[in-house]
């Protein structure tokens, strides 16, 4: 009995000294702790879109088209005279949305079949493990356009078109991580008990092993927003209607010399967006995984 | 080593195999009759609504009728003996098609491969050789950086600066080596941002081995070190991002090749998708996929020759 209390304790100890070490290394992260702020305000930001906006992004203005920036557009208006500034605002809640969306379906799919495939091995991981190799095989643009020309444009069409693309390097890194972790002592306690397999898996198995997947998540989130961005600038993405990065960009382009802004800012979004998701995936990465001690900050 | 590589073979010839089936079903499904949209294409506008008895016709004249699995058998067949079919839109067979275009792709890929390899290496040892000072957090500031723009936006933001408001290069244009300057700059920065990353953690990982160590006891010169110890030891994961860069890059050349008005496939392939050529579609992404496949096999193989302590399950 007291022995069982002492190991209890021991392992008690052990978990806080785990925890506070990545909490120490994120309270010496300055760099990952702005992150996070910057994508709480952004997160805001795209959740209350509408109403912060100054003016409605799809109001048209002839007469003021391809404007500079003036006081009432401090960023100008794009082709049609809409307010370019409200227009990149409203594009961020686009973009997130999808984002957003994906990665949750993606992860929820490639962690299940992952894991599976993983903890079964045999010839059900081996069929599975193919039918990931063959659609990481598709170069994920060309998967993506193919599967929107399949689709047609949409909000919803995107983030199915998106989960199909994303899904596999998911269930390929969840595969992998279980594979390695499934032989180790406490996996087969657990099995010599008798405790059912998805209990292993779910209680034991996972939390051992989810880290670099959700650092893959937070990375692709980057990816998933400019996938969506390269599609809607080809034309097979968003329909126009909806403010997005990609399109304003597109449609920019005739006027590029007249009003540059356009084809700038909603580029200059994009790119901020992704840094903001790669800096902090990748701090979690590095405060999660001592073994990338030398990474130091940015 | 022969088992590992008929084993890979055997692998590459079954995706391909998954990888043709896909592609014929999602092409074949888009949405909007082929012979519809032909008949517009061939015989009227685009706006004007095409008659039954048109469809009928092109339907027949090119085969769109037949039940699908026969048409996917035909096209395997024609591909196994050399023949991709005809482009229904540039009355030529794929084949003298991809003649026309394979090569502008080839040429402005590999150009930009080599851009990326050779800056990415550079900048990505420079990082690590100065690790943590001012140089280091520049060159990782420039790569994070570059890794999180759109290449479309670059190509565009190129364009903008250097031809319109400074006239140093021209818009686009093929043909002479100015107009390589910039779709080739737009294409690479991600590899090249990509390979940087990879070279500074792995030149850093191999830095602190025990032989690099002992080599410094040894008091061989840092260069030296450098160059034939570290270095060789280093540039495996490089060789694997490498590898996948390539995929990237020749789905993005689809972009680039649009904006540059760079006569690639992957121009070919955005003409053909607004057409609804099916049979040049397939065959552009089918030749996509393979060149991609083929050359993440070699790598694969040079990965095994150039490290033997990798095991060949």
């Amino acid at each position: 009995m007291s022995e069982c209390t002492l190991s209890t304790q021991v392992r008690k100890i052990s978990i806080s000294i785990q925890k506070s070490d990545w909490l120490y290394r994120f309270k010496m992260r300055r760099d990952l702790q702005v992150a996070c702020v910057l994508i709480v305000i952004i997160l805001i930001i795209g959740f209350f879109a509408p109403d912060i906006a100054p003016q409605n992004p799809n109001i048209t203005d002839l007469e003021g088209k391809n404007q500079g920036p003036t006081a009432d557009h401090i960023l100008g208006t794009d082709y049609l005279g809409r307010d370019l500034f409200s227009r990149v605002i409203c594009g961020l809640q686009t973009s997130l949305e999808i984002a957003l969306a994906t990665i949750v379906i993606s992860f929820i799919i490639g962690v299940t079949i992952g894991s599976f495939s993983g903890y079964q091995s045999g010839w059900i991981d081996n069929v599975i493990g193919r039918i990931i190799d063959v659609f990481l095989a598709f170069p994920s643009v060309i998967l993506a356009l193919a599967l929107m020309m399949l689709l047609g444009s949409g909000v919803l069409n995107m983030i199915i078109m998106l989960s199909i693309v994303q899904w596999a390097s998911f269930a390929r890194l969840t595969r992998g991580q279980v594979l390695a972790e499934k032989n180790q002592e406490y996996v087969l306690s657990a099995k010599a008990a008798a405790l059912p397999g998805w209990w292993t898996m779910t209680k034991h198995i996972l939390p051992n092993c989810i880290m670099p997947v959700i650092v893959l998540a937070t990375i692709d989130i980057g990816h998933a927003i400019l996938t969506i961005a390269t599609l809607s600038f080809l034309g097979v993405g968003i329909p126009p209607a909806i403010p997005e990065w990609g399109s304003m960009i597109n449609s920019g382009l005739p006027y590029m010399r007249i009003a540059p802004l356009n084809v700038i800012v909603p580029g200059l979004a994009i790119t901020c967006v992704t840094l903001l998701f790669n800096i902090t995936g990748e701090g979690i990465r590095d405060i999660t995984d001592p073994k990338t001690d030398n990474e130091g900050s940015l | 080593m022969h088992q590992y590589i008929v084993m890979r073979t055997g692998y590459l010839i079954l995706t391909l195999f998954i990888a043709s089936v896909f592609t014929f079903c999602v092409v074949n499904a888009i949405p909007g009759e082929p012979a519809e949209v032909l008949a517009k294409h061939l015989f009227l506008g685009l706006e004007e609504s095409a008659p039954p008895e048109l469809i009928a016709e092109v339907s027949a004249r090119y085969d769109l009728n037949k039940p699908l699995i026969e048409q996917y058998s035909e096209w395997i067949r024609g591909i196994l003996s050399g023949n991709l079919g005809n482009s229904i839109i540039y009355n030529k067979s794929v084949g003298k098609l991809l003649e026309l275009y394979l090569p502008p792709t080839i040429l402005l890929t590999s150009f930009a491969m080599t851009f990326a390899i050779i800056t990415g290496i550079a900048l990505g040892i420079a990082s690590a050789l100065h690790q943590n000072k001012t140089a280091d957090h520049l060159i990782r500031f420039i790569t994070i950086f570059s890794i999180s723009m759109p290449s479309f936006w670059v190509a565009v933001m190129l364009i903008l600066i250097f031809s319109l408001w400074l006239n140093l290069t021209p818009v686009a244009g093929y043909g002479e080596p100015k107009y390589i300057i910039l779709p080739l700059i737009a294409l690479g920065l991600h590899s090249m941002a990509s390979i940087a990353r990879i070279m500074r953690t792995s030149m850093l990982d191999t830095m602190e081995k025990p032989f690099i160590i002992f080599s410094k006891a040894k008091g061989l010169s840092r260069k030296k070190i450098l160059f034939s110890h570290a270095f060789k030891n280093a540039f495996l994961p490089v060789l694997t991002v490498i590898g996948m860069s390539f995929g990237s890059l020749l789905a993005g050349s689809v972009i680039i090749e649009t904006i540059f008005t760079w006569p690639g496939i992957g121009a070919l392939l955005m003409k053909a998708i607004s057409a609804r050529d099916l049979v040049v579609i397939e065959s552009t992404i089918m030749v996509i996929v393979f060149m991609f496949l083929i050359v993440n096999f070699v790598i694969d193989i040079l990965y095994h020759v150039i490290d033997p302590r990798i095991t060949y399950e």
